[in-house]
């Protein structure tokens, strides 16, 4: 993705999230899971790929998420999936900050459909 | 180069044949699997698959279908008949004989049936994909339907089959639900959610003889009355299929018997999964475990122990089940320790019941809708720690029955 088809999106204050903690947000239909990780901000998909769950209601173990599920492992980072039984990464999304608001890039289409951002 | 010999086309021999393959180039893999077709993942057979939410290619396990490119000798259809330790060959049913230099037995169980005479259409049991697609095709909407059993795996069919709209009741022969392994609180409120759903319990209800009645339909004696029923499912537990390992002289007992190393009594011959018996917990007392991240977290230590590397199983007893939209997790053993703490999510209905011992070391845990204290708790019991204190100040104590006590 790209700025020419995304588009940015504020999502949270930067002293929101301590170090450690995740939050998830929504934009439009799209839900995204925030993570602080050693003072950087990462941004995933909120929805775990194996079956339905919220990642930022599981455990955020440094750079790894713990799905609530059935305890699939991702990286925060690159969206990897770290095995069982999760197979298929999450998508990451792009993060930059601007006058301390923290701001996530998503794609177009669903910034037209998008409301506004609130906090899950 | 090492041959290597698996039995077992489940998840443990899936995994520890990719887990082979992964640590050496090398390896000669063959895998040998009785069920027709590629090896399948089980616990949606009793959920979404049943509720048809999910179809039988999106069951395969993943990677199965690159075995070729991974050159795993896969034979699906295919039953291991005898092993030669000796001569360390395998037999099989349709005639081969393969010599191995390292065996993994991966043949984990099959169903506990009922103590009953012939084959009755309409009565079934549930461990195969070919045994839940002739339930799936039983469970119309209005059917009634008894199950027998009310663990795991009886009342995730009963709550499929509710919300399939049949019309459901769950005989358990003890006085309360999930029985084995989960503290009173947990079964009485299960029991209250399925009751809530319209499931009919029957508790303290020892299931007698099945009758036809009819041409279409089955009577379940109990010891007080009958059940008539369109469909009877029985979920009464599993056995280990240890017979290879004990035709072989290997130390079986309720489980073939490995070491955190997955070695069986033969130094050659590896177990893994749920046929096995292992060490568990810090007792290492010998445990046969049933779940799902076990069979593949243990084959994949066994893999890489067949390969001489000097590894240890040693996760804390794990598994899920869901019902409606309920999350059960279990940790750890639920019923050790001399106390039990209730420690309710902030944000949600879920909770989590934690035993502990006199020093706060967290022994188990059940975990309603919070995963997330699990992944707490399970780092936790793995360093045998302690509970941290802005836990336990979260928590309220609850009065143990006297039964959890005993377990
Ligand atoms: C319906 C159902 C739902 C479940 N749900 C959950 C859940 O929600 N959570 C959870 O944690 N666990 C769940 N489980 C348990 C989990 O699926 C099992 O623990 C796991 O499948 C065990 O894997 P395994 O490979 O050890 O054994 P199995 O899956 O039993 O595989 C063994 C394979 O070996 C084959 N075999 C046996 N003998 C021979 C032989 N002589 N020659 C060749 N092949 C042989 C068998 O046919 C079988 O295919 C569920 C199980 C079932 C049946
Ligand atoms: S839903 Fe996340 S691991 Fe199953």
């Amino acid at each position: 993705m790209t700025e020419e088809n995304g588009q940015w999106h504020q999502v949270i204050d930067v002293n929101e999230l301590d170090d450690g903690e995740m939050i998830g947000v929504e934009i439009g239909e799209r839900r995204i899971a925030i993570y602080k990780v050693d003072g950087e901000f990462y941004a995933t998909d909120n929805i775990c790929t194996h079956a339905f769950a919220i990642l930022s209601d599981g455990w955020l173990d440094g750079d790894v998420v713990e799905c609530p599920l059935h305890g699939g492992c991702f990286n925060v980072c690159t969206g990897k999936a770290l095995g069982d039984p999760v197979e298929v990464d999450l998508q990451t999304y792009e993060l930059r900050v601007v006058d301390g608001i923290l701001e996530v890039l998503c794609p177009k289409e669903t910034a037209q459909e998008a409301g506004k951002t609130k906090c899950a | 180069m090492q041959a290597f010999v698996i039995i077992g086309g489940g998840l443990a021999g899936h995994k520890a044949a990719l887990e082979l393959r992964r640590l050496s180039d090398d390896a000669q893999i063959t895998l040998l699997g009785e069920e027709p077709g590629l090896p399948y993942d089980r616990p949606p057979l009793t959920k979404d698959f049943l509720l048809g939410e999910i179809d039988e290619a999106g069951l395969t396990l993943s990677n199965a279908e690159n075995y070729e490119q991974k050159k795993i000798d896969f034979r699906a259809g295919v039953r291991a008949t005898r092993v030669d330790r000796g001569a360390r060959i395998v037999a099989t049913a349709d005639g081969a004989t393969l010599s191995y230099d390292k065996l993994l037995l991966a043949t984990g169980s099959r169903v506990r049936k009922m103590p009953l005479e012939g084959e009755r259409e309409n009565l079934h049991y549930i461990r195969t994909l070919d045994d839940a697609k002739r339930i799936r095709s039983a469970l119309g909407q209005g059917a009634r339907v008894t199950v027998v059993g009310g663990g795991f795996i009886g009342l995730e069919v009963a709550a499929a089959a509710r919300s399939l709209g049949c019309d459901v009741t769950v005989v358990e022969a003890r006085d309360r639900l999930l029985s084995r392994g989960m503290p009173r609180l947990v079964s009485d409120y299960i029991e209250g959610v399925h009751r809530e759903n319209g499931v009919d319990v029957m508790l303290a209800s020892v299931p007698g003889s099945i009758v036809a009645e009819g041409p279409r339909q089955l009577r379940l004696n109990l010891p007080d009355g009958s059940l008539v029923s369109d469909v009877v499912i029985v979920g009464i537990g599993i056995v280990p299929n240890t017979e290879l390992a004990s035709e072989a002289g290997l130390e079986v007992e309720n489980g073939i018997v490995v070491d955190a190393q997955c070695r069986t009594s033969d130094p050659d011959i590896f177990a893994a999964g749920e046929v096995t018996r292992h060490p568990s917990g810090p007792s290492g007392q010998l445990r046969r475990i049933e779940s799902w991240r076990h069979a593949g977290n243990q084959a994949a230590i066994a893999a890489a122990s067949m390969l001489g590397e000097d590894v240890a199983f040693d996760d804390p007893p794990y598994l899920w089940s869901d019902q409606y939209d309920l999350n059960i997790q279990s940790l750890g053993d639920p019923l050790a320790g001399t106390r039990q703490l209730l420690h309710r999510a902030a944000k949600s209905d879920g909770w989590t019941l934690v035993s502990v011992n006199d020093a706060m070391q967290p022994m188990g845990a059940v975990a309603i809708n919070n995963g997330r204290d699990i992944s707490m708790l399970r780092r936790v019991i793995l360093k045998g720690g302690r509970l941290p204190e802005s836990f336990v100040d979260e928590c309220e104590a609850v009065r143990l029955s006297s039964e959890d006590a005993v377990g």
